[in-house]
């Protein structure tokens, strides 16, 4: 193989292999409309542009744009831990490239977006700069979401030295398979830590909260529907990335972490009704308000029906799959704003509708990161899988 | 040593002096005003307004009673706030005051979220916003002043000092007070205990003060999950090594066993 790049590579840019069509031309209007979102807020200030107020300190743009877009990028660390961790794990290799490159596209944008809600944004990296509060959750968070960053750009990097032809980068490239593992390791623990504590977050109002989303172990409840979300959240990426990219759908692969969602949010359902029952709050299930409506609709289309689909045989099509896993990620963004929002909004007594500005940044900046996520799978082709040319040298990868 | 004030809603006769004082010393900007159902004024308080009167009016066996109650930061003995904050910006003082430095801040408003009486405000309008709250007058009673708000009150109803005295004197009032006051010091024992209190000559329940406010301390709440990390990261650290070794182990077998024994 020739190793000398040509001088006029970077210039011709041949790397560049992205394609607009017209679906990512919306996602990137709409992209482009948070942008202008967020110039105006930095200009006008939290107040001209959400509806937050003293009332309900937190809205749209922490509640979903950190506490739902960060266990969305859950599968990054569900997916290394499969691949390097569990007998058998060298088959999800490619699974596993998807999931940390979505991991990381979530997780960083995860941080830009904060960096807009907070008040003084350019003020977001000073608790870890110039040190914090180590009682508070935030810090936490902050803290493994910074050191858990790096992990993600050494879990990744190696798409992009498969691109080169230099020795000397494939040399580099093979010692960091070698510790790879470590890296995994250390962003499992870090995910751990972070996933649970988001939920611990809203532990600070305690029975203050709607007996409906009270739990007394709230950080527990967070983390392990963290982890069934990223199995769930495979599924969805995997259903949509075959179909978009037309490739085969890895039903058998994926099948088998059916059982183990479907099981996780089992433990979870037994456990909510469990400790609502243990306060003596089970028949506010059946009190009518608006609230219980919300509880039911999360109950039965975020635990139930999943549970249901991804223990039948249904997981073993294409179909059955996709449904149970958007339907508990669906379950868990719906948990997430019920806290964030039913049961918070009772506890605070607060009024706080979002605002149209408020909306759009959040739309906006999600469907850029599925803009991105095409990005780079279109950019670093062996994400999605061996390339026919370099089979040999792909092989040698999988450890 | 923790100062604090004792308020005793049964001499407040809602003149709101406090309130003036405690614009005109923290040189805190007029708002728009107007009035409610009742005549508390600002009706709410804001990052401009640390405190307010706030007017309760109720029927009371036939007869119409109104209430005034100085509300404020309480200076909890364990806030919430300074607990929740990720930038270690709320401190509380060794004098009791619970204070936020502004160049720490960075704006993510937890604090609002943990306080349990809904003290911190934000000024929201501003690009560059900063959390405000009472301070105690932090420069004046480290000066050995009182805070404006009780050096100001004409009445003698917010009495400034350390908290233990304060104590004993609600108690002492409540005790010779032959039923006048209700036999309940409000911040001996909410959230933690505060060193802002109350007594009262009638129900808290008619006055602005949160009576369904938790006794337990409030950072307890987040700390009871966060002390459990170490031990959490500990077991997944060990069962994730040991599935490791076994799934190694296991290809290892399943390699020798196809013949191919390459390791």
């Amino acid at each position: 193989m020739n190793a000398t790049p040509q001088p006029t590579r970077l210039l011709r840019m041949e790397w560049w292999r992205w394609r607009m069509t017209p679906g990512k031309a919306v996602l990137l209007a709409l992209f482009g409309a948070a942008a202008v979102v967020a110039v105006v807020r930095l200009f006008l200030g939290l107040g001209a542009t959400t509806g937050l107020n003293d009332s309900m300190p937190w809205g749209l743009w922490k509640i979903f744009d950190v506490v739902v877009v960060v266990p969305l990028g859950a599968t990054g660390f569900v997916m290394a831990f499969i691949r390097y961790f569990t007998p058998g794990g060298e088959r999800y290799e490619y699974l596993n490239r998807r999931a940390v490159i979505w991991a990381a596209i979530m997780y960083l944008s995860m941080g830009v977006r904060l960096a807009f809600d907070i008040g003084i944004p350019w003020r977001i990296i000073n608790p870890i700069v110039f040190g914090g509060n180590l009682h508070s959750p935030l810090f936490e968070i902050a803290w493994c979401v910074a050191l858990y960053l790096i992990v993600l750009f050494f879990e990744n990097i190696s798409r992009v030295a498969e691109e080169q032809q230099r020795p000397w980068v494939k040399k580099v490239d093979h010692a960091l398979h070698k510790i790879l593992p470590g890296f995994v390791l250390v962003g499992v623990l870090l995910s751990t830590m972070h996933h649970s504590s988001l939920g611990t977050l809203f532990m600070i109002t305690g029975k203050r909260m709607d007996p409906l989303w009270y739990h007394p172990w709230l950080n527990y409840v967070f983390l392990l529907t963290s982890i069934a979300t990223g199995m769930a959240m495979m599924m969805v990426i995997e259903g949509l990335t075959s179909r978009y990219y037309k490739l085969r759908f890895e039903t058998d692969l994926l099948a088998r972490l059916a059982p183990w969602v479907a099981g996780i949010l089992s433990f979870v359902l037994v456990w909510r009704l469990g400790a609502m029952a243990a306060e003596g709050q089970i028949g506010q299930i059946f009190v009518p308000r608006a609230e219980t409506a919300l509880w039911w609709g999360e109950i039965l289309l975020g635990y139930v029906a999943p549970i249901a689909i991804l223990f039948s045989r249904a997981r073993f099509t294409r179909a059955g799959l996709f449904a149970g896993g958007l339907l508990t990620v669906l379950g868990m963004i719906a948990l997430r704003l019920n806290v964030g929002f039913t049961a918070l909004m009772e506890a605070l007594n607060a009024q706080y509708t979002p605002t149209i500005s408020e909306l759009l940044f959040t739309v906006g900046a999600t469907a850029g990161t599925v803009v991105i996520y095409t990005w780079f799978v279109e950019t670093l082709p062996s994400i999605l899988g061996p390339r026919q040319q370099d089979a040999e040298g792909m092989e040698a990868v999988g450890d | 040593m923790t100062y604090g004030m004792l308020i005793d809603l049964s001499k407040c006769m809602g003149c709101r002096g406090c309130q003036v004082a405690c614009k005109q010393w923290n040189d805190l900007p007029g708002e728009d005003t107007s009035l409610g159902a009742d005549y508390t004024n600002p009706q709410k308080r804001s990052a401009y307004t640390w405190t307010t009167i706030d007017f309760v009016t109720a029927e009371v066996n036939g007869r119409t009673v109104a209430t005034f109650t100085k509300s404020g930061c309480m200076h909890c003995l364990e806030p919430a706030c300074e607990s929740v904050c990720i930038a270690g910006a709320i401190k509380r003082h060794e004098n009791g005051a619970v204070t936020i430095d502004h160049d720490k801040c960075i704006g993510c408003r937890y604090c609002q979220l943990g306080c349990p009486f809904g003290v911190p405000k934000y000024e929201y309008d501003k690009p560059v916003p900063r959390m405000q709250k009472c301070t105690l007058c932090y420069e004046r009673i480290s000066e050995g002043l009182e805070p404006a708000c009780a050096a100001t009150c004409p009445s003698g109803a917010i009495l400034f000092g350390e908290r233990e005295d304060l104590l004993r004197v609600a108690k002492e009032r409540i005790a010779k007070g032959n039923g006048r006051y209700i036999d309940h010091v409000y911040g001996e024992h909410e959230a933690g205990g505060t060193a802002v209190m109350y007594i009262s000559s009638v129900p808290l329940d008619l006055t602005a003060l949160n009576t369904d406010v938790t006794t337990e301390s409030v950072p307890g709440f987040t700390w009871k999950a966060m002390r459990q990390l170490p031990t959490l990261v500990g077991s997944v650290a060990v069962l994730s090594l040991g599935l490791m070794a076994y799934s190694r182990r296991r290809s290892m077998l399943e390699a020798a066993q196809k013949g191919g024994g390459a390791e």
